[in-house]
């Protein structure tokens, strides 16, 4: 995933080098998505390129500093102003395994469900220790992604249980065969128009 | 350590015949001091009934349960109730308290019925009011108070005269994500601080506080997380 | 140790719970308010008539006792009954927050005190409440009652409070609110708390084992009935007749509950309205059968009264010992009879002799019932014909009479169906006859003007009796009792002719006023209690109603029409005061409709004469009670009773 407007909105603040960029950036972020400084500096050169920044001064030490400009300005705020696009497509080792295990049709999808389910709980419970600490620190950014990743986890075990609930009304038994089988697909699966 | 709640093997069956219903079928748990054990189910799974034993206010069908090792089996209709004054508190989900009551009244509750002079109910209950935050609101009624700070003086009444074990029985059923965040930091603060917990939730948001978490199905225990092996990983 | 040191923050929880709950502990209270107001104030205003040196003393002081001792017991058991509704009503209420203290640790000792604590409280506001009302309603009724009396203490009668019947009433008021709470506390000891904090009902008694109760209690009752009028007389008859009573009161109202369930299962056959209105009384089976004995037991106080009232003054009727009747007059010549027959229009006379004559001989009638001390039955014989017979007023011993046989006037006079005449002749010995006899059952003739049995000239004849020849009286019977005028008529012949001699009978002034004062007091003591009985009757059907708001405002929210909905709370009400009216008419006029088919059916061989208590209805009151009150009642409902508004606010934050 592209980190320029990150980027661009730190640059919007003051004028940055190329490694004060990474150190903030994993800052917000943390262990969710590392960077590394080559990433950095080709995002660099594509937003000069594309006129979104302007290479500023270089500072004592010697160091390039770059600086946002008004088309990158322009650029940013169209950015936060447009939504995330969600496109119907997941794809999801999860839920690549969850189906097949259902198609298994021999109980293998409660093993499935029950497995994820206390592997997404354990955690959660380590997301949740983690947003208390940022909780004490104060630290609104951290707790931002500490409370995302606590609500994807909740998503997922919510999903799981009403998975759960589904094959137990299909009747899909644990052991030795279901009854009914699930509705085969009539054609292909629903998804949302992409960007 | 020695353990505050110990379930072993409990059975709970209602009714006779076919119209026989089967709420528990052989649960056991253990509940150190200090922990917090979030037990999670479908609904009918029996997570009610098992807090209900825990605490004496149901007898199991079998199996037998200990707090701070008293056996509760050994305990009569008196014994129990003595127990729900001094060892074990609950907190349900919503009219936890008795209306007619200040909040300072209600959690002194406990410790008048146990035969403690009204004064020093009172200097204990504000203390435990202070715990959870709510020593300004002493006074008031339970009408004047909003839901969070309703189950901020439930588990103060819980938790008055320094009891062991608390029993939660969704207690944030009917608060919004805040508030109920807020009681769940109420209660890990007060595990932290020494007490065994166990708590029922179907949100895993808030079993997420928990040490460990338990998963009831038709009665019986089918998963639980692990505990943490690393200092880091614990909570406290 | 616990449940001695922990009666303060008890007590607190009840005060404070009672006074949270306005409306239960107000109907409460005024269910125990109005038995004792009602019995202060009855008692008070027997007090009160009971003057030293008047008429009234030597006449009925038994019956003063025996209405004092029934009004306070009866009042005790309706006070229970109607304070264990109010209870009742107020219980489901009440269940959570017992869950919850039981939750935070409560003794089923310390649940129990906490209901029994609110429950005496309320009945002690109740007393205090209610004795001054009682008071101040005896003080506007005495003038009134004393003037009918007849008894010249004017507006400013003084009104004698006793202080030991104001302790009574307190202390049975007091007792009925304790009594009343009695089950609800042993059932709150035993609470099964997981089910209460679930606000789910407890397990209602079994309906069955209820009904068993009430129907063997009521078959108890009347059978109590029925003892007591072969004790008739005797030291424990009052007594037998108030547990009686007390048994088919408390025996009827246990039956309301199967009552209630046998109206709901009828429902089907009634319109949408009524079918809602039935099936939702029949919902909450509890709270509508305590609705029910709230309103029976109020009403039916006053219902046994005024049928006591029906009765005594029926029996007054036929026991008035008279020498006449009242359509009769007695002369001793032909030219008397003429005079007389020409001035009363329709009069027939009928000669006879009395079996005696000059010189000492002389018939009596003998048998073991006539030879009580007691009795005071003249005990002549009347010799004549038919006409006689029908003279006196026994026309339907007609065949009898003509076969042979002595007709006798009086009640459980021959109970064996034969007499024994005695002829006194002397010097000869005495003769006994045993003849059959057979009876007409009324008043018997006192005095010795006209005796009290009668037999056929051939009769007489054939055995021999003496007093066939001696000069005949003429009993002469009018077609209707004699008017004040026609009297005043007799009174001018027998002034213009001293010789002849005239009798007939003139109304007993101190029977006649004591008949109708007593009329008066057991009227005031019916309205008294009445009064009492409507404010039962309207509390116990706002209660009901008002815990029914709750599944009104549902119907509010599906679009009811605000007046639908006021016609479904004037239809529960209405059906709540009628199954309790005609409950408590059950219980006011069943005992002496058993004592009216005892007297008749079983006859026992008694010295003393049963009337013959055909039952006297009230048919006002039955009226009002069965009909009229509940017409009140729903139309007060629907007029009070505004239709809840359909957004409730739901408790808690």
């Amino acid at each position: 995933m592209s980190i320029r407007y990150a980027l661009l909105s730190l640059l919007d603040q003051q004028p940055h080098h190329g490694y004060q960029l990474k150190t903030a950036v994993e800052g917000w972020l943390g262990q969710s998505w590392p960077l590394n400084i080559g990433q950095v500096y080709t995002t660099l050169a594509r937003l000069e390129r594309d006129g979104l920044v302007a290479l500023g001064e270089v500072d004592a030490q010697g160091r390039q500093t770059y600086q946002i400009t008004p088309a990158g300005r322009a650029a940013l705020a169209d950015w936060f102003a447009t939504p995330v696009p969600r496109d119907g497509l997941v794809r999801d080792e999860l839920l690549v395994k969850l189906v097949a295990a259902v198609a298994a049709r021999d109980g293998t999808a409660f093993e499935v469900i029950r497995g994820q389910r206390t592997a997404t709980l354990e955690l959660l419970q380590q997301h949740t220790r983690h947003k208390a600490q940022a909780e004490r620190r104060g630290d609104l950014p951290r707790l931002v992604v500490a409370d995302l990743l606590i609500a994807q986890a909740e998503a997922e075990v919510a999903w799981l249980e009403l998975c759960e609930a589904r094959l137990r009304t299909a009747g899909h038994d644990r052991r030795g065969g279901g009854a009914a089988p699930l509705a085969q697909p009539s054609g292909p699966m629903p998804q949302r128009e992409g960007p | 350590m020695t353990a505050v709640l110990e379930i072993e093997q409990v059975a709970r069956t209602y009714g006779s015949g076919h119209t026989q219903v089967t709420a528990l079928d052989g649960v056991s748990l253990t509940v150190q001091a200090g922990e917090l054990v979030a037990v999670m189910g479908p609904s009918g799974a029996g997570k009610s009934t098992l807090l209900h034993v825990a605490g004496g206010l149901d007898r199991p069908t079998s199996g037998t349960i200990r707090v701070t090792e008293t056996d509760l089996g050994r305990l009569g209709r008196a014994g129990l109730a003595a127990l729900r004054r001094r060892r074990v508190g609950y907190v349900f989900q919503e009219l936890n308290l008795i209306a007619a009551l200040t909040a300072a009244e209600n959690v002194a509750l406990p410790r008048e019925l146990d035969g403690v002079r009204a004064r020093t109910a009172r200097t204990e209950a504000l203390a435990a009011l202070e715990l959870v935050g709510m020593a300004e609101l002493a006074g008031t009624f339970p009408d004047q108070l909003s839901g969070g700070e309703q189950q901020r003086v439930a588990i103060a009444r819980a938790l008055v005269g320094q009891r062991p074990l608390l029993l939660a029985d969704e207690p944030t059923g009917a608060l919004d994500t805040l508030a109920g965040e807020a009681i769940l930091g109420l209660l890990r603060a007060r595990c932290d601080a020494g007490v065994a917990a166990v708590l029922v939730t179907h949100e895993p948001r808030y079993a997420g506080y928990a040490d460990r978490i338990v998963f009831l199905t038709d009665g019986r225990v089918v998963d639980q997380t692990a505990h943490p092996t690393t200092v880091a990983g614990r909570w406290s | 140790m616990a449940a001695i040191t922990s009666i303060g923050p008890l007590a607190r929880i009840a005060g404070r719970d009672a006074l949270l709950h306005r409306r239960h502990s107000l109907l409460l209270m005024v269910m125990i308010a109005l038995p004792v107001a009602g019995l202060v104030a009855g008692t008070t205003l027997l007090d009160s008539l009971w003057q030293p040196g008047s008429v009234w003393i030597q006449l009925w002081s038994s019956l003063v006792v025996v209405v004092f001792w029934t009004l306070s017991a009866v009042t005790l058991v309706a006070a229970v009954l109607m304070a264990s509704a109010a209870v009742t009503i107020a219980a489901r209420r009440q269940l959570h927050a017992l869950g919850l203290l039981a939750a935070a640790g409560a003794g089923g000792r310390q649940l129990g005190t906490v209901v029994i604590l609110q429950a005496a409280a309320l009945g002690l506001v109740g007393v205090l409440t209610g004795i001054p009302a009682g008071l101040l309603l005896a003080r506007a009724l005495l003038p009134r009652l004393a003037r009918a009396v007849g008894l010249p203490l004017g507006e400013a009668a003084p009104l004698l409070v006793v202080p030991g019947r104001l302790l009574l009433a307190a202390g049975l008021g007091l007792l009925a609110a304790v009594v009343a709470a009695l089950v609800p506390a042993v059932r709150a000891a035993r609470l099964p708390v997981t089910a209460a904090l679930a606000a789910h009902q407890p397990p209602t008694r079994q309906p069955r084992r209820l009904t068993v109760v009430g129907t063997v209690l009521v078959l108890v009752g009347l059978g109590l009935g029925v003892l007591q009028v072969w004790l008739m007389g005797s030291r424990w008859q009052p007594w037998i007749a108030v547990a009686s009573v007390a048994a088919v009161l408390v025996g009827f109202t246990a039956l309301s509950r199967a009552l209630v369930d046998l109206v709901g299962r009828s429902a089907r056959r009634l319109p949408a309205t009524g079918r809602l209105a039935v099936r939702d009384l029949a919902r909450h089976p509890t709270r509508s059968a305590a609705a029910v004995a709230a309103v029976t037991a109020g009403l039916a106080v006053p219902m046994l009264l005024g049928a006591m009232t029906a009765q005594s003054a029926a029996s007054m009727r036929d026991y008035a010992p008279r020498q006449l009747r009242t359509d009769q007059v007695l002369v001793y010549s032909p030219a008397a009879a003429a005079a007389v027959t020409q001035s009363l229009p329709g009069a027939r006379q009928a000669p006879f002799t009395t079996a005696t004559e000059a010189g000492g001989t002389e018939v009596t009638v003998h048998g073991p019932a006539i030879d009580q001390p007691d009795f005071g039955v003249s005990r002549g014989l009347a010799i004549g014909e038919q006409e006689v017979l029908v003279a006196m007023g026994g026309e339907q011993a007609a065949a009898a009479f003509a076969d042979g046989a002595v007709v006798a006037f009086g009640t459980n006079l021959v109970p064996d169906g034969q007499v024994t005449l005695a002829i006194t002749d002397i010097p000869r010995p005495a003769r006994r006859i045993t003849v059959p006899a057979v009876e007409v059952t009324t008043g018997s003739y006192t005095g010795q003007e006209l005796p009290s049995f009668a037999i056929s000239r051939q009769t007489a004849q054939r055995l021999g009796l003496p007093g066939l020849t001696t000069p005949p009286r003429y009993l002469i019977r009018a077609s209707r009792p004699l008017s004040d005028a026609q009297r005043d008529q007799l009174r001018a012949l027998q002034n213009q002719s001293p010789a002849m001699l005239i009798s007939w009978a003139e109304p007993d002034p101190d029977l006649q006023s004591f008949a109708q004062g007593m009329r008066s007091i057991l009227l005031a003591l019916v309205a008294v209690t009445g009064i009492i009985a409507l404010g039962s009757v309207t509390a116990a059907c706002a209660l009901a109603l008002s815990e029914a708001r709750h599944d009104l405002t549902t119907l509010g929210q599906l679009g009811a029409a605000p007046a639908m909905t006021r016609r479904l709370m004037a239809g529960q009400a209405w059906l709540l005061a009628t199954l309790g009216g005609l409950l408590a008419v059950a219980i006011g006029l069943g005992p002496f409709a058993v004592q009216a088919i005892a007297s008749w059916q079983v006859r026992p061989r008694l010295a003393i004469p049963i009337g013959p208590s055909a039952l006297a209805v009230p048919w006002t009151l039955v009226a009002v009670v069965a009909v009229g009150i509940p017409a009140l009642a729903a139309a007060a409902a629907s007029l009070l009773g505004h239709s809840p508004a359909p957004l409730t606010p739901r408790r808690g934050g």
